[in-house]
């Protein structure tokens, strides 16, 4: 189910206001569940086999918000993003990999490096 | 980048959508969608061109052996539509293979030698996010998206995806 609306703008403020003194929550699109099993070796879940995730989905997406409250703020960057026609946020997580986000929160993907050419394209968010 | 070059000259003698399930997805163009081929005296070996799935931008050629599973060309809209109104939870989601060899829309590049490829380049940018393959009246364009790789050609999938990245900065066609 896809938190939009006020959902949306709440976990956008959490992301934006919380710093790292509170938890922060990913937001989900209808998509979601799709990207979310498609990348359960970058977050941590592989070795399931994909009827195994199909019913993880809760697993995966708890995963997704641990992986985003281990970001290292001073690294994030905001910028282009393949396919996305506003700018995305690129964070990088303490244990080496990229979360890509929309300004809102929401879930796009996550890759196992700490660079690419859209990072590199990107400014700092601070 | 070296293996892009190896493609020129090559005949097309069977060729194929590979798909991630689009669950859920709103737009044709976040579809992960890339083509595999399978060459004229290489008939065990499906070639597919495709994006870096490790860092989603970089053109990338990997190599499969023939899938055991298949979807048709008939069975191609129909599912991609099912899977993105995201109603059915018991579908198994994960990656599909299309076989597209009698797709009238595809008839320009079945049969036929690829002529040339070209890289997609942001000008004063070295990394190419994407390639070209041409063919004498057809050509496959293959881009990065959201979390994935789209693809165009001359009748299908016409998505205008390159215009996202025209926002960058010029796009140049640099060839092989």
């Amino acid at each position: 189910m896809a938190i939009s609306g006020i959902g949306a703008i709440k976990a956008g403020l959490l992301y934006f206001g919380a710093a790292n003194t509170s938890s922060q929550v990913l937001s989900w699109g209808n998509n979601a569940k799709g990207h979310l099993i498609k990348h359960a070796d970058e977050l941590g879940l592989g070795g399931y086999s994909l009827q195994q995730l199909q019913r993880m989905i809760p697993q995966l997406r708890s995963a997704a918000n641990q992986l985003y409250n281990n970001v290292i703020p001073s690294l994030t960057r905001i910028g282009r993003w393949g396919g996305q026609s506003d700018d995305v946020l690129m964070h990088i997580t303490n244990n080496g990999k990229m979360m890509v986000t929309k300004q809102n929160g929401e879930f796009i993907t996550v890759i196992n490096k700490t660079s690419n050419n859209w990072y590199q394209l990107a400014r700092p968010l601070k | 980048m070296t293996e892009f070059k190896e493609l020129i000259r090559k005949i097309v003698d069977k060729l194929y959508l590979v798909v991630w399930s689009p669950w859920g997805e709103e737009n044709v163009s976040e579809i992960d969608i890339s083509f595999g081929f399978v060459f004229k005296n290489e008939p065990n070996k499906l070639c597919i061109v495709s994006v870096d799935k490790d860092e989603l931008w970089s053109p990338h050629i990997s190599f499969e052996s023939l899938p055991e599973n298949k979807y048709s060309w008939e069975d191609f809209h129909p599912r991609i539509k099912m899977w993105m109104n995201a109603e059915d939870q018991n579908l198994m989601i994960g990656k599909e293979y299309y076989e597209v060899t009698n797709s009238e829309l595809l008839n320009n590049i079945i049969g036929n030698e690829i002529e040339g490829i070209e890289f997609l380049k942001i000008e004063g940018n070295p990394e190419p996010f994407g390639v070209k393959i041409l063919f004498n009246d057809d050509y496959i364009i293959s881009m990065p998206n959201s979390d994935g790789n789209t693809v165009e050609t001359k009748a299908f999938n016409k998505t205008d995806s390159i215009e996202n990245f025209k926002q960058i900065g010029n796009v140049i066609y640099s060839r092989l």
